[in-house]
């Protein structure tokens, strides 16, 4: 791993990840989903933080259902 | 309204800049914080799946879908394309020839450790990658369209830059203004002139100057 790390170059070598850091990494890439479509769609620009904040919300949960959902199918059929 | 050509020959030269430049489509036609906007989060998102993924996130030899969807961050996917290109060339430069198979390829990407096949991070970099694009190909499309509409800077009370240069076509008045839509009504609105106090005001009077 330490050698890993001293080899390793920002931006020309693939970044070691641990497992779990995909699932974190949704999070910025949700983010950025909402802040583009908010952006394009929004008629009133001091409402888009907020706009902004209740889509990645929305989103957030969407992404939970389907997990529950994913999670049931695979559990109890 | 402008003519229907020079709309059109906007919304063209808005696309190609959008393609271009994330964000410049949308600040040629004056809605200049949604373009801002739309240029770091793109520019953001592009170099932060370049930043997992390493130098062949963009890679024209083993995921060319991808590369499609990421040339459409215009510069940004233009010079991840560069820059795999480069690798190529000097392994090219190293062993005379790229082989023809692809696992032996991805044998020679793994011991110089930027192969990004089989890597965990995978995904993640070209979808953030990818995502860029066609989040860009969204706004690519709106400046088509309000090209087309005629549509210059923000509408009145949108947050942004005000007044000058509205298209009338989106400059209508509010039917019902409100504090929200940052209408701002002017405060002698609705009073009659000196003199003429207790007169109901008619309908072009009333709020005119």
């Amino acid at each position: 791993m330490t050698a890993m790390l001293a080899a390793f170059t920002l931006f020309v070598h693939p970044m070691p990840l641990p497992s779990w850091a995909l699932l974190v990494l949704l999070l910025p890439l949700c983010l950025a989903v909402a802040v583009i479509y908010k952006t394009v769609r929004t008629t009133n620009l001091r409402r888009l933080a907020g706009d902004v904040l209740l889509l990645f919300l929305y989103m957030l949960a969407g992404l939970a259902l389907l997990m529950l959902v994913g999670y049931a199918i695979i559990a109890y059929v | 309204m402008k003519k229907p050509i020079e709309n059109a020959a906007i919304a063209m030269v808005g696309m190609f800049l959008a393609w271009v430049i994330p964000g410049a489509g949308h600040a040629l036609l004056g809605r200049w914080v949604r373009g801002l906007v739309i240029f770091v989060t793109i520019g953001a998102l592009f170099w932060s799946g370049v930043m997992v993924g390493g130098v062949l996130t963009v890679d024209q030899q083993n995921a060319r879908w991808w590369l499609a969807a990421q040339l459409l961050t215009g510069v940004h996917g233009l010079a991840g394309y560069h820059r795999q290109r480069e690798v190529y060339r000097e392994l090219v430069h190293e062993v005379g020839e790229l082989p023809p198979d692809p696992l032996e390829l991805d044998a020679i990407l793994q011991e110089k450790g930027i192969a990004l096949n089989d890597n965990p991070g995978d995904n993640i970099a070209r979808t953030y990658t990818g995502i860029a694009g066609m989040l860009n190909l969204l706004c690519i499309m709106d400046v088509l369209l309000l090209g087309l509409m005629g549509a210059r800077g923000e509408k009145r009370g949108a947050g942004g830059q005000r007044g000058a240069g509205v298209s009338p076509a989106l400059d209508v008045p509010l039917a019902k203004p409100s504090e929200d839509d940052g209408f701002i009504p002017r405060p002698d609105a609705g009073k009659m002139p000196a003199g003429h106090e207790g007169e109901t005001p008619s309908p072009r009077s009333e709020g005119q100057p």
